[in-house]
């Protein structure tokens, strides 16, 4: 009986299977790339964190002795706090500017279109472009153009990059400028779907902007900021470019990031087993927020 | 319909990557038979005289040579992107540039050809200097790398900001600093005489540490010891060692030479140089090219010196360029690869012609032509007269600038034999902190660079 049932339930799955064959067949290209592309290069990244590697060939198992390098390493603990210290501020500079941003190209009447293109301009700039514009402006000394404006109104000039306190948030200040216009949009959509007929009704009844954001417009977006919170959090847990162009890292490691330390193994010592590792490392971290991530997701759609 | 038509898509996507992971073996020859080089570093068409001297080159050196077939690669060395390169496969059959330190590096990871046959035929090793050739092999003695030219570290000064600082002799050529408690003086002179900065310190890219290698050598530290186990042992956190780094500390702090600006790699500084906008920098003669094509440096506004003499003495690193070959070369390829670098000037017979064109090029773009060579690798006395000979009437910078930067009284030493790059990064840090904390604790500071160098690099070493 059972296993009529079974053999039933096989032949079912596989007419299913056969009837969705062109779906299949259609994504068929993507699954392929994402394969070669994503997924390959991860399982590799497993495989050959496990072995000694010379240049990029395997020469001997080694089990977790390059998890094990790399996490006693002395500055790996520091990394981590850094890495932890990016996304801090970037929870704290990030997070309100597009919001704010979009609330207020929602509630405007002239000149919506322009504000939306200007503000998403810098999306499209290349990053290294958009790090090295900003490391003008910050220089330290005469030459930087920050300074040349205090300069300029007659404060000294002041330390910036250089200065150990201050080089996340700065970084992260640079980071946001290029990429809140990729956000912008995506509350901006959000903000459409708000009923127009509370609005409407808040309005009548004598609700300013205030009253009408805090009763309406927050309680309608609390699912995406959480959705982009989380996507802020793991873009910025992988952040290499920006403190890699701005500061190399430094002062004495005080920018160093997991990602660029991970960059740093591979192409500055060439060794590509402990990048793998490290690699490994953050992968499973970004994982879980990606688990998190998707179960937000679904809470919310629903 | 529908269907038929998404498995027919999918198929031939299918298809098509299998195709594209496909490897060809190379044979060497082209489909008209003829034996292929593939040469790298090949000028593009940012710099027109050279892409055309070098396809005159390539014209001559085929009717000379008609079973081979040059072929054009422009990719150049890079650190970043080497491993990647040579892993995939993709380097050019003879790339120019790779530094001394990468040659053991590329023998262990098979990057390069084993060349030591052809190079014994070359003559390689009775026309070069022993102790560069040597720099070439790896530990069994195998040769996988050919020199092409040699430099040592020293001081590069910019002469117009020397002169308008009074810093000059009775002949009119500038002064240099012998100690380096005297650099540190006339670095005071030249910001207080033209407010621009009287040095610059390099403080990212590893470059921070390298220089600072080379500066704490002239103060009697030593870096890295074996041991009799064999082991490794970092060995700088020592008096003299703290003493190297109150000198840059007490340039910075208290006499304020230094740029503003504190990220600054090899690059900004040559920059800094070439812009007049810094009078001294620690470097070598290889990157006089840099400086004239891509800082705008006028040869004549450069003078060098070597190294100063620290409390312990005065050293300067030996480094250079080299050949390397793609390990897939068949021994017909090698052959011709070095055909290509007698051709071209760098092999143990000087080609007259090459080395006037080059000569001709470098004066019309700008480039430093030296009346000499500035470090020669050769052995043989009748090449450098030869060169002396042709390079005359184009030669545009002036001996007198470069009188010492020479040999004498000074050690040449090579790079750390383990860890290197690491070293250098571990120092970059040291260097930043100086730089940026005022109130930095050198001792304690010395102390975790060594044992972080230590724990980090020389105990894990593979």
């Amino acid at each position: 009986m059972k296993a009529l049932e079974a053999k039933k339930h096989k032949r079912s799955r596989s007419t299913r299977f056969r009837n969705n064959l062109s779906g299949w067949a259609l994504i068929l290209p993507s699954v392929l790339l994402l394969f070669l592309i994503v997924w390959r290069p991860v399982g590799m990244a497993f495989y050959y964190s496990l072995f000694r590697l010379q240049g990029m060939k395997a020469v001997e198992f080694v089990g977790l002795q390059n998890f094990k390098d790399v996490i006693t390493d002395t500055a790996f603990l520091q990394t981590v706090f850094n890495t932890v210290k990016y996304v801090f501020w970037s929870l704290i500079i990030g997070m309100p500017i597009p919001f704010f941003c979009a609330v207020m190209i929602n509630e405007m009447v002239v000149g919506k279109g322009f504000f939306k293109f200007a503000l998403y301009l810098p999306v499209i700039v290349p990053t290294v472009a958009t790090c090295l514009i900003w490391k003008l402006l910050y220089m330290d000394g005469e030459g930087g153009l920050i300074n040349a404006l205090l300069y300029f109104v007659g404060i000294g000039p002041a330390d910036w990059l250089s200065n150990k306190t201050l080089t996340i948030p700065l970084i992260i200040v640079a980071a946001t400028w290029q990429g809140f216009g990729s956000t912008l949009i995506m509350y901006l959509a959000a903000l459409q779907s708000v009923d127009q007929n509370l609005y409407e009704a808040a309005r009548i009844d004598g609700a300013g902007f205030w009253k009408r954001f805090w009763h309406i417009l927050l309680p309608h977006m609390r699912g995406i900021i959480l959705l982009m919170a989380i996507r802020q959090i793991i873009g910025v847990f992988q952040i290499t470019e920006q403190p890699l162009v701005m500061t190399g890292g430094g002062p004495n490691g005080a920018s160093m990031s997991l990602g660029l330390t991970n960059y740093f193994y591979a192409f500055q010592y060439g060794q590509f087993d402990k990048s793998m590792a490290l690699g490994v490392v953050s992968f499973l971290f970004l994982i879980g927020l990606t688990f998190i991530y998707f179960k937000l997701d679904r809470k919310f759609s629903e | 319909m529908k269907k038929r038509l998404a498995l027919i898509m999918a198929a031939v996507l299918g298809i098509s990557m299998a195709a594209g992971c496909g490897t060809a073996t190379n044979s060497g020859r082209n489909a008209d038979g003829k034996i292929t080089l593939e040469v790298g570093n090949w000028p593009d068409a940012t710099r027109p005289e050279s892409l055309e001297k070098s396809e005159n080159w390539k014209k001559k050196f085929e009717e000379q040579n008609p079973d081979i077939a040059i072929v054009p690669n422009t990719y150049g060395y890079e650190v970043k992107t080497f491993i990647a390169k040579a892993a995939a496969g993709q380097l050019p059959d003879l790339l120019q540039n790779l530094p001394f330190t990468e040659v053991k590096s590329v023998a262990k990871n098979g990057y390069a050809a084993d060349i030591t046959e052809a190079a014994k035929k070359a003559g390689i090793a009775e026309a070069i200097n022993p102790d560069i050739v040597a720099m070439c092999k790896d530990e069994n003695g195998k040769m996988y790398t050919v020199p092409r030219s040699a430099y040592m570290q020293g001081i590069m000064i910019n002469k117009k900001l020397f002169e308008k600082a009074g810093l000059v002799n009775a002949d009119g050529t500038v002064k240099v600093p012998e100690t380096f408690d005297e650099m540190a003086d006339f670095a005071v002179q030249i910001k207080e005489k033209t407010g621009v900065s009287g040095m610059t310190l390099p403080t990212t890219s590893n470059h921070g540490g390298w220089i600072l290698l080379n500066i704490a050598w002239n103060y009697g530290v030593e870096f890295e010891k074996q041991g009799e186990d064999g082991k490794w042992k970092a060995t700088f956190d020592t008096p003299e060692f703290h003493k190297a780094l109150e000198w840059i500390y007490d340039l910075n702090w208290n006499k304020g030479v230094l740029p503003d600006n504190k990220v600054i790699s090899a690059k900004d500084m040559q920059q800094l140089l070439g812009s007049d906008q810094t009078a001294m920098i620690f470097g070598n003669s290889d990157w006089c090219s840099s400086l004239a094509q891509k800082c705008g440096m006028k040869p004549e506004n450069l003078a060098m010196s070597k190294m100063p003499a620290g409390p312990g003495g005065r050293y300067a690193q030996l480094g250079g360029s080299l050949f390397v070959f793609s390990p897939d070369l068949t021994e017909e390829q090698i052959d011709a690869a070095f055909k290509w670098i007698e051709f071209t000037g760098f092999g143990p017979q000087l080609n007259e012609e090459t080395y006037r064109d080059n000569c001709e090029i470098y004066a019309n773009e700008g480039n430093f032509v030296f009346p000499q060579e500035l470090f020669s690798i050769w052995t043989n006395k009748d090449r450098a007269e030869k060169i002396k000979e042709i390079a005359a009437p184009y030669a545009n910078v002036d001996m007198k600038d470069f009188a010492n930067y020479n040999q004498e009284g000074i050690t040449l030493r090579t790079e750390p034999p383990v860890c290197a790059q690491e070293l250098y990064s571990v120092l970059d840090s040291v260097v930043q902190e100086i730089l940026t904390n005022k109130n930095v604790d050198i001792a304690a500071l010395s102390k975790k660079a060594q044992s972080d160098f230590q724990a980090n690099h020389l105990d894990k070493m593979k």
